[in-house]
């Protein structure tokens, strides 16, 4: 297995894009003949960074998706590029004593009950699980 | 750097995907709302401002069927939170008919299966009236 092994998708921070995301991921793990419990999982969690994303008023000029094969793990990432310089990421936040939406607290919980150990950061964007796998046969080894 | 390997782009509204419909009817003094495709940040707006807008106009009694809807995430299960608020709020009440398996996960990993009424069909929905909570799941 090799560097070309990598799967990526580019998408604009847009919420019409986000299916688009998910068929990449169904098509990859088509490919790598994961269970369909294990995608539909992985479709959510991309999911809520997209969403996240998408929401922030700094919104990120493009997400990318990317899944990268191990030998008894695969690999999914989500990262963002920032649009312009970096300002402070407070200002993101509902004003105290304001509830953030009701989907956005639920994110956070919601992508750690599905992956207890994914390294998932809202604020940036970014997340990093690893789903644990068998290297088909038909695909060759590193 | 640029990333290695295969890279798909998708830059143009043209091909951006849109699987999702919604469409309401009446039974049995139930309004009825299918909704098909994915429920997600892009779609669950259009589904919020239509449940909201049968239940401003008097509809109590709201029927969310998912059978036909693939994906459910966090803004999807915040529509039917907000949903179910609003008509109790106003004597009503919201339930669901035949959510597929990832969308029943959702719903048991948020714990709303414990809040949201859900029924195998429409028709046992419309016949038991107000249900007992998570029966018929």
């Amino acid at each position: 297995m090799t560097e070309d092994d990598l799967l990526e998708l580019q998408i604009p921070p847009q919420a019409e894009y986000v299916g688009t995301a998910r068929l990449f991921l169904a098509a990859a793990g088509r490919h790598f003949e994961l269970s369909e419990e294990a995608v539909a999982d992985v479709k959510v969690a991309v999911s809520e960074v997209c969403a996240d994303a998408i929401e922030d008023l700094r919104r990120p000029e493009h997400l990318r998706i990317a899944i990268r094969p191990g030998v008894d793990a695969l690999e999914v990432a989500v990262s963002s590029e920032p649009a312009g310089i970096e300002a402070d990421l407070e200002d993101t936040e509902p004003p105290a004593g304001e509830m953030a939406p009701f989907e956005r607290r639920l994110r956070e919980p919601l992508v750690h009950a599905l992956f207890p150990h994914a390294d998932y950061q809202p604020r940036q964007h970014r997340l990093r699980l690893s789903l644990p796998w068998e290297l088909p046969e038909d695909i060759e080894g590193p | 750097m640029e990333p290695q390997g295969r890279v798909a782009r998708q830059e143009s509204d043209a091909n951006a995907l849109q699987p999702f419909a919604v469409a309401s009817r009446t039974e049995g003094g139930w309004t009825v709302i299918d909704v098909r495709g994915d429920l997600d940040v892009y779609s669950s707006p259009t589904l919020r401002q239509l449940i909201l807008d049968r239940i401003h106009r008097g509809d109590g009694r709201i029927i969310v069927d998912l059978e036909h809807v693939d994906f459910l995430d966090s803004a999807g299960v915040s529509v039917m939170v907000s949903a179910l608020r609003q008509a109790t709020n106003r004597n009503g009440t919201l339930a669901l008919v035949q959510p597929g398996d990832q969308a029943r996960r959702m719903l048991r990993l948020t714990d709303l299966d414990k809040v949201l009424p859900t029924f195998t069909s429409v028709e046992d929905a419309v016949s038991l009236g107000l249900p007992d909570m998570g029966a018929e799941t």
